[in-house]
């Protein structure tokens, strides 16, 4: 199995990371993966969440493998940020757009409006700003683990601002490291988006909109690395106009987006394809560029051929997990299994095991003395690793968390049997944080369980 | 007058015990208190169950908690408490003039059901003030509450070998 690696260019690429990260935490995708995201905004409230349960699950300090040595994901951010409020017109010339000569080159690029502009507001869809803006990142190293097989699926929209202005300098950057790289076998695909969304209420025309993804798909071309790209999927068609969504950029940029109402959802097909893309094992013919592309539509298609990627059958899926985890907070369960005389026989050896096992390598670090309380203070940690105020129930849309999940259910789950259990000393220097892995531990497990019971 | 579980069962194992006020056959009296006295001890170990909660199971759904306890907590207690109603019976019969032979049980020799069946105000038979025969059901509904306390604590605060704990490997 190749190793999976998700580049999330800008806001659009950050929503479908967002529900791809959703899937992988429900049990939905199987496959770990690592993420990169590289935006000129802040990293979304899901993603950040998701970032500190990912680094909760490590149970080794030299390796990214949690319970089971099984691989957990990773999940890193590149801002590409400008420090401060400065104009366009500020960064690009040192001074202000109202000061600037009326033949000065920087005229040439771009309007007074784009000058005028403060780069903390965004980048307004325009990908010279982003391309321009962020040219220094160009020197450096992607924060990236590459091995083996890797495939790698960039997502990102070409007629935004950041995803247009960076997809071309992108790809070629992975071209590098590929040369760099010679024993590694690195496929770079990309899910892009184009015309996906209404631009009527942005603001922005939609002729800026086809200008940019005209731009960003010459540009593949101009600096000839298209064939760089394997295989690639493309989302948003105005002619299929169930495909057209409304936006909620609100709730997006808090990071937690609506759950799609249809299976024609872009980014819900965007989320598929980059699961289709990631699975991908056929090399490609040598055909054009433009034959390599698949629509949203293909793209989900694909992915039916799983059922848990239906929407409804994935609704299903991370219900189950959310309530699951729900069930363990409300009622109780850790506490119960602390106190039942017959905790394996009611509960499952395994999960007892799994509890038990967290505690006792604490108790091995740290003394019996200091952990008496332990399985007290995880049910405290659980709840407020769910509930917190950036608890991971956050990630999850609203309506997830409201079923009723039997207790019996949990005996059903099977839950991880390690008969080698250790954790690296290190990473239980004292008994928050021994608790605090042992917690995300058990609601990841929890969350996941959803396929089997 | 008390049928309180212990009694039912003492009672059934007493041997005869005159009925003055039905004209039933005895084994069918001795099998209906024998029955009584185990439902209730059943009932009143289901009891303990439910509100020690050693299984998990039962916490699965708190509403069904509640209305199993609750049928639960009626069937021990009603014939707890039948007693005090019994007790008064003859008080209130003449208020009703209603013939206090048709349904007064309290006839039952039950000094017959031993010492347990005593402390828990069942030997009272010979008692006649309904008043006294009241207060000493009030004092075994007090113990019986008492009991069931207690039972639940000391099971609570059991360390069982194969709980959590005794799946540590330190």
């Amino acid at each position: 199995m190749p190793h999976h690696v998700i580049i999330a260019v800008g806001g659009t690429g950050q929503v479908v990371l967002h529900y791809y990260t959703l899937l992988y935490v429900a049990g939905v995708v199987r496959e770990p993966f690592d993420a990169l995201v590289m935006d000129t905004d802040d990293l979304n409230k899901s993603l950040q969440i998701t970032q500190r349960l990912l680094g909760l699950l490590k149970l080794r300090s030299d390796a990214n493998v949690g319970l089971a040595s099984r691989r957990v994901p990773t999940l890193e951010y590149m801002p590409l940020r400008v420090k401060g409020r400065a104009t366009v017109s500020e960064i690009l010339t040192g001074t202000s757009e109202t000061s600037l000569g009326k033949d000065h080159p920087a005229r040439a690029w771009f309007g007074r409006e784009d000058l005028q502009q403060e780069i903390s507001q965004g980048l307004f869809a325009r990908p010279a700003l982003s391309s321009v803006l962020t040219g220094k990142w160009f020197s450096e190293d992607l924060p990236l683990q590459i091995r083996g097989d890797t495939n790698i699926v960039v997502v990102a929209s070409l007629i935004g601002g950041t995803g247009g202005g960076l997809i071309t300098p992108l790809v070629d950057k992975l071209r590098q490291l590929k040369e760099k790289k010679p024993g590694v076998n690195l496929s770079v695909r990309a899910v892009f988006f184009g015309e996906y969304f209404d631009p009527d209420r942005t603001g922005i025309s939609r002729e800026r909109h086809l200008s940019n993804l005209r731009m960003c798909l010459g540009s593949l071309q101009e600096q000839g690395v298209q064939d760089e790209i394997k295989h690639f999927a493309l989302i948003g068609d105005r002619q299929e106009k169930e495909f057209l969504l409304k936006r909620q950029d609100n709730r997006e940029r808090d990071g937690t987006p609506p759950w799609p109402e249809t299976d024609t959802d872009p980014f819900w097909c965007g989320t598929q394809a980059v699961a289709v893309l990631l699975d991908e094992k056929t090399k490609e013919k040598d055909v054009k560029f433009g034959q390599r592309g698949i629509t949203g539509k293909q793209a989900a298609e694909r992915a039916h051929q799983k059922p848990q990627y239906k929407l409804k059958d994935a609704h299903e899926w991370v219900l189950r997990g959310t309530s699951r985890a729900e069930a363990i907070i409300l009622k109780s369960v850790v506490d119960h299994i602390a106190g039942d005389p017959f905790a394996s026989t009611v509960w499952s050896r395994a999960l007892v095991k799994l509890i038990a096992d967290f505690w006792s390598e604490t108790t091995r670090n740290l003394g019996e003395d200091r952990t008496q309380d332990f399985p007290q203070r995880l049910q405290t940690e659980i709840k407020g690793l769910w509930e917190g105020d950036n608890g991971l129930s956050k990630v999850f849309p609203e309506e997830f968390i409201k079923r009723e999940c039997s207790l019996r259910s949990f005996k059903r789950v099977p839950w991880p049997v390690v008969e080698d259990f250790t954790v690296d000393a290190s990473l239980l220097g004292n008994v928050e944080e021994a608790v605090q892995r042992a917690a995300a531990t058990l609601l990841f497990e929890a969350l996941r369980s959803c396929d089997h019971a | 007058m008390c049928p309180y579980p212990f009694s039912f069962l003492l009672l059934a194992a007493a041997g005869p015990t005159p009925i003055q006020c039905y004209d039933w056959d005895r084994t069918f009296v001795l099998a209906f208190h024998a029955a009584l006295g185990i439902a209730t001890l059943a009932s009143f170990a289901l009891l303990i169950l439910f509100l020690f909660r050693p299984l998990g199971w039962t916490t699965a759904r708190p509403y069904l908690r509640v209305v199993v306890s609750s049928v639960l907590f009626v069937l021990t207690v009603v014939p707890t408490v039948s007693p005090f109603l019994l007790g008064l019976w003859p008080g209130l019969s003449s208020v009703l003039r209603v013939k206090p032979e048709y349904v007064n049980c309290a006839g039952i020799d039950f000094e017959a059901a031993g010492f347990l069946g005593g402390l828990f105000g069942a030997g009272a038979s010979a008692i006649s003030q309904p008043i006294t025969m009241a207060l000493i059901s009030l004092v075994g509904w007090g113990l019986y509450i008492l009991l069931l306390w207690a039972v639940t604590a000391i099971l609570g605060r059991i360390r069982w070998p194969r709980a959590l704990k005794g799946h540590l490997q330190t």
